[in-house]
Parts: structure tokens; sequence; C-alpha cells
């Protein structure tokens, strides 16, 4: 079918879908650039205690407010995003980078090998994700590192998994199999033929799961086995804001704000991108 | 049936040894001996120290020490709580009840108002309420819970002065309300949506045609012929939600102070207290597999294609 | 002179996008009459029969009339006395409940009877059909063989008493025995009810069997009506004579074996025009 008309039978709702992955993308990428450049735009730029400031509400001079020791939440928080978003991307990386090489192997070579890595996967896919991270959390001890650590032994299963469907399907088509005909090697086959060609929709899927990963973040860090001071994130200054946010509530709005509208943003892409991958969702 | 229910059963007993295998691998892996591990650098009566390698078999080979492990969680044997004093099984047996409670109210909840909600966008649709049932799950599902839960705190504990804002009071009603919201909110959007979704696709099918054709009243073809037919990934959904509620809802019990078992494990990690921590956690993602497994295999049994076609 | 049944005027039928499925449809049928609606697929046969039945999708554009026992048809409200019997027997039967289930349904709305003499009727009905056990439990439609699907689709059909009867393809997906089972239900119930059909089909031989009248139709548009053995005789239209020559019958399955020198077929050929 052209495209043309491939477009126009799949009509505006078409459109609504495209629309959420935009509005999604703009959003992160609205973020990003809040993380990496916001401080350079805030009124105030230092981080130093100040007691005469503590705990004030938002101002033009401090328009997220001041925490208990008198330091700008506005800047807090714009560092926080950094290791929120940075947690985020990292996470899905390193399982990727996991995952990928695992799920494989598995495909491609199957038999022992595969049943091995596929059982161990499962372990790690009935887990869930909160409780086995607070659980290897609590044993390893908070930290950036560990946060990455965890958040890859619960995620590789998942990719792994989707990627060695992929492997196996692509693994004796015929051109593959005229590529083992002429004598070429098992890694290079998968890393030359099949990874080119099965790679997309599993890191399509780990993008979605971003969003998810800074959600996790955000949870560990606010139950004290995420992240450790200096190193700060949305999470946890919605973690530090626990005692005080009833009296001074800006503590928690604006961290917490940040937080949801990033998340909101994977989810529209997730959204959209299975969505256009449903035909039935369509708008009649 | 019973052999797809047997497989699956011998299935989750080896996972569940694989999640044990697993935290005993970390746990010794982990630099340091397992008892400094344990008491998070605290120094140990000395007593308590030798109780402890003695539990643990830790002068005996490893092999050995992962089959008392086993051996001990299985026998209810989950260690002392260093913080209290008390073992660890029996702060389970107090707290737990409690998060059931507040479980059993959010599944309600959210399949009441999930389905509801779901299948009133499905039937009344239009450019403005698709728009609505798509902004308001997104937000629902993006939302931290346990910010959702301090917002709700902000706004009908303080300002308003409606609601309770902590602990479980009397264990009166007012006191599961914001809790309940928060915990039922994410499923709440996802029951809905794929309600909605579900309902959507059935209505266009050639059997609802069919109904419609016998001059069945809309009601009618949409309350039982769509309902039923639209129901069941819902109700997978659903199944899936009773497994991670009745594991816990840490971060909503910490935040609402519930007296159960997530705020307990909170309060464990302030305290350094290793053993309640592992214990308490263990325990509930053994009980969050479990019953993954029985929601999976009553599915089977509740399905009349998969029920007739395996044989009785 | 029979009484007027159906008139359907002027009528067309576009989608969102502006594509015609029906252009400037009339047909006239009398009570207890018959109508075959010849044409290849996609000529919009089956739009046709869903429009007078009143369920195309609201999306589509329509002009024109459609006027059923002297009232006019308002799309979305389903009359009963216009029955439907579906093509497609996989997806038109909802597989969550048992046929039994699915028929005393229509039973107990259409005829307003309590819900236990509908469970009876349905039972009666069912086994009349072959379909139903006669112990009453029933069957859920992943158990039936197509062509009991298909009767049960006629029992939904005619459980209302339509006085039109609209059967789209009815035999087209069975094979001979359980095709004829289905045409002989249909004409069983045009007996009794004295109700007038309209069948689509594109095989000749099924509408010889059980219409007077044919509408050919090709790209949304009626070519010609007549009778049907004059349609066939003496076809007018090009979308006609196309459908009457792509006929294999007898004779032209033997020419076709004749050109292949089939000695044998030399020997059929003369006798069958000795006779």
């Amino acid at each position: 079918m052209p495209k043309s008309e491939k477009a126009k039978l799949m009509g505006e709702s078409q459109n609504m879908f495209n629309n959420k992955i935009i509005i999604g993308t703009v959003m992160i990428l609205f973020f990003i650039l809040f993380s990496v450049f916001g401080t350079l735009i805030g009124p105030s730029s230092d981080l130093s205690q100040d007691y005469d400031l503590s705990l004030k509400p938002p101002s033009l001079e401090h328009p997220f407010g001041t925490d208990l020791l008198g330091r700008d939440m506005y800047i807090r928080a714009v560092q926080g995003g950094r290791i929120s978003l940075l947690v985020g991307f990292l996470s899905i990386i390193v399982s990727l980078l996991v995952g990928l090489p695992l799920g494989a192997i598995a495909g491609y070579y199957g038999g022992w090998i595969d049943t091995l890595i596929m059982r161990s996967a499962d372990i790690f896919l009935s887990m869930p994700t909160i409780l086995g991270a607070l659980l290897i959390m609590a044993l390893i001890g908070p930290g950036l590192i560990n946060i990455l650590i965890v958040f890859s032994m619960l995620g590789w299963a998942y990719i792994a998994r989707l990627f060695r469907s992929n492997v196996i399907s692509i693994k004796n088509s015929d051109f593959i199999l005229s590529a083992r005909g002429l004598g070429a090697s098992g890694p290079r086959i998968i890393f030359r033929h099949i990874a080119p060609n099965s790679v997309g929709p599993v890191l399509l899927f780990a993008l979605m799961n971003i969003g998810t990963a800074i959600l996790a973040e955000s949870v560990l860090s606010f139950l004290g086995v995420g992240l450790q001071p200096p190193v700060v994130s949305w999470g946890y200054l919605l973690s530090e804001s626990v005692t005080r946010y009833m009296v001074a509530p800006w503590l928690m709005y604006f961290p917490g704000a940040l937080l949801t509208l990033t998340v909101i943003g994977f989810t529209l892409i997730g959204e959209g991108v299975s969505s256009a991958f449903d035909p039935k969702e369509r708008y009649e | 049936m019973w052999r797809y229910a047997a497989k699956r059963l011998i299935e989750t007993i080896l996972v569940i040894l694989g999640v044990t295998f697993l935290v005993f691998a970390i746990f010794h892996l982990v630099p340091g001996d397992p008892i400094t591990v344990l008491s998070g650098g605290r120094t140990l009566p000395s007593s308590v120290e030798t109780n402890l390698r003695q539990s643990f078999g830790l002068d005996k080979p490893l092999y050995l020490q992962y089959f008392y492990y086993v051996k001990n969680i299985f026998t209810g044997d989950l260690g002392m709580s260093f913080s209290k004093n008390r073992p660890v099984i029996e702060i389970l047996k107090e707290t737990y009840p409690n998060s059931i409670r507040l479980a059993m109210a959010a599944i309600m909840i959210e399949t009441i108002v999930g389905i509801g909600v779901g299948l009133y966008f499905a039937v009344r649709r239009s450019r403005y309420n698709d728009a609505i049932m798509t902004v308001s799950t997104s937000l629902l599902i993006s939302i931290p819970v346990f910010w959702l839960a301090m917002i709700l705190q902000q706004i009908f504990g303080v300002r308003l002065k409606w609601l309770p804002v902590s602990g479980m009071g009397d264990g009166s009603l007012r006191y599961y309300i914001l809790p309940v919201i928060t915990l039922s909110s994410v499923f709440i959007a996802y029951v809905a949506q794929t309600m909605r979704s579900n309902m959507i696709k059935v209505m266009g099918e050639d059997y609802i045609r069919t109904a419609r054709a016998s001059g069945i009243t809309e009601s009618k073809v949409i309350r039982k012929y769509g309902l039923k037919n639209a129901i069941s990934p819902v109700i997978t959904l659903i199944g899936i939600d009773l497994g991670a509620l009745m594991g816990g809802a840490v971060a909503t019990e910490v935040i609402f102070n519930w007296p159960g078992i997530g705020n307990q494990i909170y309060l464990a990690i302030l305290a350094r207290d290793r053993p309640l921590v592992m214990g308490a956690v263990l325990t509930l993602v053994i009980i969050f597999i479990f019953i993954n497994f029985l929601v999976d295999v009553s599915y089977s049994y509740f399905d009349p294609r998969i029920r007739n076609s395996e044989g009785r | 002179m029979s009484k007027p049944l159906l008139k359907v005027d002027d009528l067309s039928l576009s989608t969102k996008r502006g594509k015609e499925i029906l252009k400037n449809v009339s047909l006239d049928l009398v009570e207890g009459g018959s109508l075959g609606l010849l044409g290849s697929s996609g000529s919009g046969k089956s739009t046709l029969a869903l429009a007078i039945k009143g369920l195309t999708r609201n999306s589509f554009s329509m002009s024109g009339r459609i006027i059923f026992n002297g009232t006019e048809l308002v799309r979305g409200k389903i009359k009963k006395e216009i029955g439907m019997i579906f093509q497609d027997v996989a997806s038109s039967i909802n597989p969550a409940f048992t046929v039994y289930d699915q028929l005393s349904d229509v039973i107990s709305e259409s005829k307003k009877v309590s819900k236990a003499d509908a469970r009876a009727l349905a039972e009666e009905m069912l086994i009349n059909f072959g379909i139903g056990s006669s112990n009453g439990s029933g069957s859920y439609p992943h158990q039936l063989s197509g062509g009991m699907k298909q009767r049960f689709l006629v029992a939904m059909g005619i459980a209302t008493e339509p006085s039109l009867l609209i059967a789209d393809e009815p035999s087209s997906s069975l094979d001979i025995f359980a095709s004829t089972d289905v045409l002989k239900l249909i004409d069983e119930y045009r007996k009794s009810s004295g109700c007038a059909l309209i069948l689509i089909s594109h095989d000749l031989s099924v509408l010889r069997a059980m219409v007077s009248d044919v509408a050919v139709m090709d790209e949304g548009r009626i070519k010609e009506t007549g009778s049907l053995l004059e349609v066939i005789d003496h076809p007018k239209s090009d979308a006609a004579k196309l459908l009457v020559d792509s006929e294999l019958t007898v004779e032209r399955a033997l020419e076709l074996r004749l050109s292949r020198q089939d000695k044998q077929a030399d020997k059929e050929v003369a006798d069958v025009k000795s006779k």
C-alpha cells in the first residue's frame, strides 16, 4: 500500500496518537534542558545555607521557596532533575547492556544455555519491582551506583526475553542461513546480521520504560534506601520534605510536579507508540 | 486443567527457591562478614552474635548454609528484629492484617470505579471524552503515589480539615478514605483504560451486530454481551494488582502512617534493622509470587474455552 | 396483486472520507416475494442489506429512503420484523455465551414471554435445528461444527418471526450437504410464515433454488433487475453477462473437459444435447 493511502486510511485518529508522541517528546526535551541549563536562568545560583532564609515560601527571589537550611529550592530541584533523569536513562542503558547480549545468546544458541538464562530471567520477572529493589538495596546499601545495579538486575530480564524472541524469529530466515552457509561465526552473525534487524522494538520498549525507572528511583529514595546526599533526586527532595511538608508544602509541590510531568512525558510516548501499533484503537 | 495447575505450581516453587537463592547469594557477596552486614555495623551482644552464627550455620559449608536459610524461612523462623527484640514473624503477624484490610478496600474501589469509568467512556465516545480519558489516565499512571498522597493530605486534611491524614484511629471508614484513594489510583487508571479499549473493540465485533440485529436492546447488548466479552483482560489486570497489593504498599503506608507491614519495613530501614527488613520483604515477595500463581490457575478454571478444551 | 413490503428509494451511502459505497439504489419487494442480490464481492450487496436492517455505521452519510410496511425506517433503529442471517459464521456468534442462552435472550425480548418460556422455546428450536442437546444444557459456540453454527445463525435470524428475511451468503462457507440443510431451513420458515426473502449470493445455483427475481449489483449500483430466468438467459448489463458467463454449468464443465480432448466427455456432451 502506498504511504499516502495508508495515511488516509489511518485518518485523523492517527494524528491524535502522533500528537501523544510529539507532546511527550517535547515535554521530555524541555525537562532535560531544564535540568541541564536550569541553574543558568534562575534568579540565584548559590546553594549557600542561610538560616535567616529558613523555610521561606516561594517568592520572586526564590521561586520554589527555601528549605530548612535556607537553601534555594529551585536550584535543588534543577539538580534533582539531573539525577532523576540520569538514573532513568542510565538504568535503561545498563539493562540493555546486560539484557541484549544475554537475549541474543539465549535465542541464537538455544539448548541448555537458553534454559539457564531464561529460567533465571523468570526469577527476576516474577519479582515485584519495588519490593525486589527494596530487598536488594537493603542488603547492598544506598547510593547511585547501587541503584543502577539493582535496576539493571531487575530490568535485564524483560529486555532479554523480548530480544530473544526477536532473534529466534529472525534466526531461521534465508539471509541468516546463507550467511551461516558462507562460514560466518556465531557472534559475527549476531552482530552484523541479526542485531540490526531485530533490536529496534527492544530499544523502543526500553525507552518507554525510562519513566518507570524514574518513578521507581523516587520511591526508593523516598523510603530512604535510594540515593545518599549530596546526590539528590526529585524523589530524594520529596523524602526530605516528609517531616515538614504539612507546614511548608512548597517543599513537595515543586519536585513532585516536575517528577510527575516528566513521567507523563514518557507515559504519553508509550501510549502513542502502542496505539500506533494497535489498529483496533482507532477512532471511527 | 489440573496438569496446568501442577505445572504452574512447580514453576512457582522453583521461582521462589530462585529468589531465596538470589538473596542468599547477595548476602554472601556483599563485602564483610554476614553478621556485620546483618547488624548494619552496630556491635551486638556476644550472646546474640553466637545465636545468629548458629542459626545461619556460619561454621558449616555454603550449601548447608543455604539449606539452613531456606529451612528457616519455610518454618517461619525469620530471625529476630534488632530494634524490637522480637521475632520477625510475630511483627508480621501483628501488622500484616492491617495491610490486607487496606489492600482489600483498594481492590474493591479500583474494580468498581475502574470498570464503571471505562464502560462509560467506551460507550459515550466523542473527541472531548476521549481527551478527558487520555489526560486523566496518563496523569494517574504517571503521578508518584506518595506525592499524590501528600497532595490529598494538604487538600483534605490540612486545608479543608475533612479527613484524618495519619494512622488508623479507631479503624473507622474515615481513616481509610485517603489511603485507599492513593493506593487504588494507578490501577483505577489501568482498569479504566483496559476496560474502555476492550469494550470499544468488542462492541465493533460481528457477534455484537448479530445481537443488535436480533432485536436485543442496546442496554442489554452493552451490559450482558459486551461486558462479558470485554471483561476478562480486566480481571487479569485486577488479579495482577491483587498480588501487588498483598505484597504491601510501602510508600502509601508510610505517608499515612498506616500501622501495616509496609510502614514497619520503612521504620526498620530507618533503624537499620536488617533482619526485619529482609525477613518482611522476602515474605512479601513470596506472597506476591504465590498469589500470582493462584490468580493464574483460577483463570484457567473460569474461562469456558480453557476449561473445556484441556479436559476436566 | 400482493401488497408492497419494502421499497428502497434512491439510496446512496458514502464513507466519512467520501468514498461512495451505494449509488442511487432503488428496489421493490412485495409481501412474500423473493429477491436475489447478485454481484461480485465488493459490489455493495452486504452494505445494502445492512442499510435495510438499519445497521450501517453512524459515520457513513446516507441519503434516500427505505420504506418498510408503509413507514420510513429510521437508521439505527432495529426492526425486529426484519430478520438477518449473517455471513461470517466464525465471528458472528458470541463465543462467551452458550447458543442456548443467546437464542433464549432473543426470544424473550421479541415475544415478551417469561424467561422460563423463552428457554423452553429456544431449546425446542435448537433441537429442531439439530444444534442443541435434548437435556437442555447449552453448548458453547466453539463446540459446534461450521454447519451447526450457520444453522444457529438462521435460528437467530428467524427467532423474531420476521416478515422479511435477509440472508447474506448463508451457505457459501459450507460444504454441499451443510449448505443444503441451511437453505432447507430458510425455505421451511418461508413456507410456514409466508415471509419475504432477500438472498445475497454470487452462486447462481443457490439463487435458482431460492428466489424468483434477481437484482444485479456492481460498484454500488443496481445494474439490472428482472426475473431470475430472464436475467440468466438474456443478461443485458455487462455485469450480469460477466456473472452469468462465469457460472460453471454442466455444459460448460463438459466443454472444458472437451477442450482437453477427453473422449468420455465427447459422449457425455452428445448425451446432454440429445435430451
